[in-house]
């Protein structure tokens, strides 16, 4: 282990920088997950702490009782699988035939797939065009085909592609291979790192998705997890203001908790994909490993 | 080159018809755009409308510029610009900055599981809606005796009026910012790096070059590109107040307006009486305008620069 | 995408949130009117109810009728929609109800979309403080006139006077829902810190003052007042002498910022509202003095701080719902409440009559006179009671005629659907003041008639003008209301920034309306 003095202050730097960085994070997020659990009246009389006086469960009580929360979390998954793996591969080929030098089109596609990111007609055309013209209400697709490509997303890839070495896609098509062919058995398998990226931002799109199912679904049999959650938050702070008998009940709706308690369990199966994800973009141990 | 600049349509499309696949692989993305984009496009003369809901979008009578007026003679207009533009810029440089040393730093790590549980950790704030967001920060500044406040008597501060320093936002809303959406960004930057070839890397360590000095003249300099394409795409959007993170933190709090209200915070509180479709579409569009503007201009001048760097 | 979320967010979605708290303000649950008089016995619901189509006693073929509703589901509705549903069959209605609830944030906006892109729906809830305006103009949803007179029950549920006041273009829009006839501003305070320190029940701001400033002066744990910064424009009315007396002021022309001086026949701007004036001054003094909290601009925890005992008095509103929110102060020790009303038997406060909420049947829907029946037939007190209350014996069991002991959590929005000022029961737990406020508001008797009653604004000729001074409620008036901006200087301000963007058009459109229903001469 041959290290410079100024490599070693540079490591330490870096662990140092990453840490406060990481501690920074993270103490929020605890103060959510602990206030989550938290009495309600003790988060709003005393604030957030990370050692609570009373424990409470009431949160998680109001959310869990709705058996449609376990349906949503079916939908959910559903959409946000086959959601995911669809946007992935036309996002990446479009990004991948937008990155090519050969394309003789490419600003025009540029502009073409950019500016949707800045105009929209608003929503009540796009209803329409969903509900009147392709007919998805009350569809599973209705809430997979809406999201299937975001600008966004498709830029990051051309941007990842454009720096892909030109030599690799010639001597593959010196060997006769169209491009399809190079795409699938060249170009995929060394993208693995910003292809996984995307594809979590793609999955997290269709995981935070309520729109959708908002605007085009009735059928509560279809309805996604954040909808679902979106609309009992509603109703609890509805109910603390407008609905009498509610008050009489339970005076004490945890609308605080709830919120907290919400993300939480939406959190919950999204970030075990992302250690999954993450071999990706630890490639190895690149600079210090060959050293050491 | 083989690009198409300044060449014929029929050379266009021979060069198409000899390439079925490269273009054919664009085929399903660029449908999604033209049905679930180009179609409803139309919806953007409802700014020029006077929105009827039994006539529709084509149907309704025009009004000319008529839904731009409110909004360009309204009292706070400059100060509303103003506060978009800074806000958004502050929020674009320091993010990007804060994500760029994170990876950069990630990069230098040699400890596995450091890396990976430290890179999961500060993922971690992006997933927190801006309520909740909201309901700590207001828990923590605001209240009657704030508890940052006791923090600062403690250490000796003087304590400060959190919710009535309207200057002191615009940097609380920019540590915010960072907080939440730095770590998104720098697995973009993470996911770039990975991507540099490790030759460059071996033949710098040949030359004996330090981690700094390797950091300084590869790392970086072959991230510009992804930095300057998710810049220009941030740039686009600069016109477009960040609705959900303000509301949700400063709220109704008048007292904040001066420095944080943003042009998306004061349509909504324009139309809170009157809910008239065609006006706030028509600021909508004032906004897309002026991003698609600023873009433009943006990526001429990073075009000219580097063409690998530019969105189109 | 991003776009279209962005817009769903922002046209409804913050409309809602405060909608929701203004929608409340109106509508509420009554018990008063004697069930007598909606001439309906209770329990004789299974007679037909379709009044309007000749008795037949072949069973009719049953049409699904969609609606769309704001907030959830509530708790155990799948059951209670079942019995309903099952009930309408057997009293062969020819309908069955199918509901769908949208969020509170999303429904202005939802229901305006699919009502732009013409999809059949059958009924939902609409109000001028949602798009109804809009609504009426395009002529997307239909006149009721025809088809409440043709329904005995319903239109006996609620009183005429009310038929009458909530009419738009003199036309019946939408069934009126509510409960009360007017409102009735005030104090809820601790009971047991008042006796505490030897004070007389307070009868007017002034006693209330009073006892404020002595809470200030003895209590350490406890603080004086707490409202929540969004709702301090109650302030601006609660804190005026004459808030509840009717007698010669100012009167608010629900536009606001605009009030309407009977004795000049004239628009004001608050800046020279009289009603406003003394409110304003006590506000000013009260934040200065630490009898409001520091906090108010920001304060969105009212209602938890005053049931957890840490705060001497908050709001009330005689809306049977403002003061069933504090029956967990009670749970503190020794804690007592008491309702401090200004008023006095000669007090006779105006009223509009009007009311928040109403349910609109769309233009597109085909089952118009369905939809009829089925209001007609949930007007008829069994039938009401199962809807709104649910399952007699499991959701709840009845407290006498008017009143109801709650045994689940079901709890149905009536202000939706079901409020009828005839046939509404009160939880049997309210708080007797509570009680005896609520009933005195529900009684038409209880308020003059507002020489401005028929006038809603529509503000579509000077638009542009109305939208440039609705963001100063939110930027001055309502720190002028929360005291945190001082009167003299508020006003001030608040008259050149309304004026300078052309307010004065506003005040004479609001004139010219006004006057255009018969009042302004």
């Amino acid at each position: 282990m041959r290290q410079s003095v100024s490599d070693r202050i540079f490591s330490i730097a870096a662990y140092g920088i990453l840490s406060l960085f990481t501690l920074f994070c993270i103490v929020p997020f605890l103060l959510m997950v602990i206030g989550s659990f938290t009495k309600e009246s003790e988060l709003i009389v005393h604030g957030y702490t990370l050692f609570p006086k009373h424990l409470s469960a009431a949160a998680y009580d109001a959310l869990l009782q709705s058996k449609a929360l376990y349906q949503g979390y079916g939908v959910t998954v559903l959409i946000t699988v086959v959601g995911t793996v669809c946007a992935l591969c036309i996002s990446a080929m479009l990004a991948y035939s937008l990155a090519n030098k050969r394309n003789v089109v490419q600003t025009p596609l540029l502009l073409f797939c950019y500016l949707p990111m800045l105009f929209s007609g608003g929503i009540i055309p796009f209803y329409i065009v969903v509900s009147q013209w392709l007919h998805l209400q009350n569809s599973i697709w209705a809430l997979i085909l809406p999201l299937l490509c975001q600008p966004f997303l498709v830029f990051l890839l051309v941007s990842f592609f454009r720096t892909v070495p030109d030599e690799l896609e010639e001597a593959a098509r010196i060997d006769g291979a169209n491009e399809m062919r190079v795409f699938f058995q060249i170009i995929i398998p060394i993208s693995k790192p910003i292809l996984a990226s995307v594809g979590l931002f793609y999955a997290l799109y269709y995981w935070n998705d309520w729109f959708m199912g908002l605007m085009f679904v009735d059928n509560e049999k279809l309805f996604p997890l954040q909808l679902i959650l979106r609309r009992m938050v509603s109703n609890m702070e509805a109910a603390k203001n407008l609905i009498p008998a509610a008050a009489a009940i339970s005076t004490e709706a945890p609308t605080y908790g709830v919120r907290m308690a919400t993300t939480v369990l939406t959190i919950g199966p999204i970030i075990l994909l992302y250690p999954m994800l993450q071999k990706y973009f630890v490639k190895g141990l690149t600079v210090g490993a060959v050293k050491g | 080159m083989p690009n198409g600049r300044g060449r014929g349509m029929r050379y266009k499309l021979t060069q198409i018809a000899r390439n079925p696949f490269l273009y054919g692989m664009a085929v399903p993305g660029l449908l999604f755009f033209l049905i679930f984009s180009y179609f409803p496009i139309y919806g953007i003369l409802i700014a020029f409308k006077n929105y009827d809901f039994q006539k529709g979008i084509t149907g309704s009578e025009w009004a000319g510029f008529k839904n731009f007026n409110y909004f360009f003679t309204s009292d706070d207009f400059w100060t509303i610009l103003r506060n978009t533009l800074l806000l958004n810029i502050m929020f674009i440089v320091f993010t990007t900055v804060a994500a760029v040393i994170i990876s950069l730093m990630f990069n230098e790590i040699r400890n596995k599981y450091f890396k990976r549980i430290s890179q999961s950790l500060i993922f971690l704030p992006y997933f927190m809606s801006w309520i909740v967001i909201g309901m700590l920060v207001q828990s923590f500044l605001g209240g009657e005796q704030p508890p940052v406040n006791a923090w600062l008597e403690s250490l000796g501060l003087a304590p400060v009026n959190w919710m009535y320093e309207s200057a002191l936002w615009p940097w609380l809303l920019t540590v915010i910012r960072v907080w939440q959406g730095a770590g998104y960004l720098s697995i973009i930057f993470l996911a770039a790096i990975t991507g540099i070839s490790e030759d460059l890397y071996e033949a710098a360590r040949i030359d004996g070059a330090s981690k700094l000095q390797i950091m300084m003249r590869i790392t970086l300099p072959l991230l510009v590109p992804t930095i300057m394409i998710m810049t220009l795409l941030a740039v686009g959007r600069i016109f477009n107040g960040d609705f959900a993170m303000i509301y949700a933190i400063i709220g109704d709090n008048s007292l904040l307006y001066p420095t944080t209200d943003v042009i998306d915070t004061f349509v909504f509180r324009s139309m809170r009486q009157l809910h008239d479709f065609g006006m706030s579409s028509a600021v909508g569009l004032f906004q897309s305008v002026m991003g698609l503007v600023f873009v433009i201009a943006a990526n001429w001048i990073t075009r000219r620069i580097s063409k690998e760097s530019a969105l189109f | 995408m991003t776009k279209t979320k962005r817009y769903a967010s922002m046209l409804a979605g913050g409309l809602a949130l405060s909608m929701a708290l203004a929608g409340c303000g109106g509508n509420n649950n009554n018990t008063s009117s004697p069930s007598a008089s909606s001439a309906v016995p209770s329990g004789s619901a299974s007679a037909s109810p379709a009044a309007s189509q000749p008795a037949s006693n072949s069973p009719k073929e049953i049409v699904e009728l969609k609606a769309y509703f704001p907030g959830d589901k509530p708790a155990g509705f799948e059951d209670v929609l079942k019995a309903v549903n099952e009930k309408l069959k057997a009293d062969n209605v020819g309908a069955s109800l199918n509901i769908n609830f949208l969020p509170w944030t999303d429904y202005g906006n939802s229901v305006s979309v699919k009502m732009s892109a013409g999809e059949a729906f059958d009924m939902y809830l609409d109000a001028p403080w949602l798009s109804m305006n809009q609504m009426i103009a395009s002529g997307s949803i239909i006149p009721l006139d025809e088809l409440v007179a043709a329904r005995p029950e319903l239109k006996a549920s609620i009183p005429d006077q009310m038929w009458e006041s909530n009419k738009f273009g003199g036309k019946i829009m939408g069934i009126p829902l509510g409960t009360t006839q007017g409102t009735l501003d005030g104090f809820i305070i601790r009971k047991d810190l008042r006796e505490k320190y030897g004070l007389p029940k307070p009868e007017t701001v002034a006693d209330v003052e009073k006892f404020l400033y002595t809470v200030k002066e003895k209590e350490t744990a406890i603080k004086p007042f707490i409202i929540d910064g969004r709702k301090a424009d109650k302030l601006s009315i609660i804190l005026n002498d004459d808030a509840n007396t009717g007698k010669p002021s100012d009167i608010f022309t629900s536009v606001p910022m605009f009030y309407y001086s009977p004795t000049d026949k004239k628009v004001v701007g608050a800046w020279e509202a009289k009603t406003v004036e003394q409110p304003f001054e006590r506000a000013t003094k009260y934040y200065k003095d630490g009898i409001l909290s520091k906090n108010i601009a920001q304060e969105q925890n009212a209602q938890t701080l005053f049931n957890q005992g840490k705060y001497a008095a908050t709001y009330y509103a005689a809306d049977g719902v403002e003061g069933l929110k504090y029956l967990d102060v009670l749970k503190n020790e020794g804690a007592q409440l008491e309702v401090v009303m200004p008023h006095d038997d000669a007090s006779k406060p105006y009223s509009t009559f009007q009311q928040w909420n109403f349910l609109a049947v769309p233009k597109a829907s085909k089952h118009a006179d369905l939809v009829m029946d089925v209001a007609n037939w949930l007007s008829i007190k069994g039938n009401h009671d199962l809807m709104e209350y649910g399952i007699e014996g499991k959701d709840w069991e009845a407290d006498g005629d008017t009143g109801y002991k709650p045994l689940s959590s079901y709890t149905f929005p009536g202000y939706v659907l079901t409020w009828r000022p005839t046939l509404v029961r009160t939880p049997s737990n309210m708080l007797p003041d509570d009680k005896e406020w609520f009933e005195k508001a529900s009684k038409a008797e209880s308020f003059n008639l507002s020489p401005i009653a028929g006038f809603t604004f529509d503000a579509e000729q000077v638009k542009t003008e109305y939208a440039k001074t609705t963001p100063f409620f939110d930027s001055v008036f309502l720190p002028l209301s929360q005291g945190v901006l001082a009167a003299d200087k508020g006003k001030a301000m608040l008259n050149d920034k309304v004026l300078g963007v052309g307010g004065q058009k506003v005040i004479d459109e609001i004139q010219k309306q006004i006057a255009a229903i018969g009042v302004g001469n």
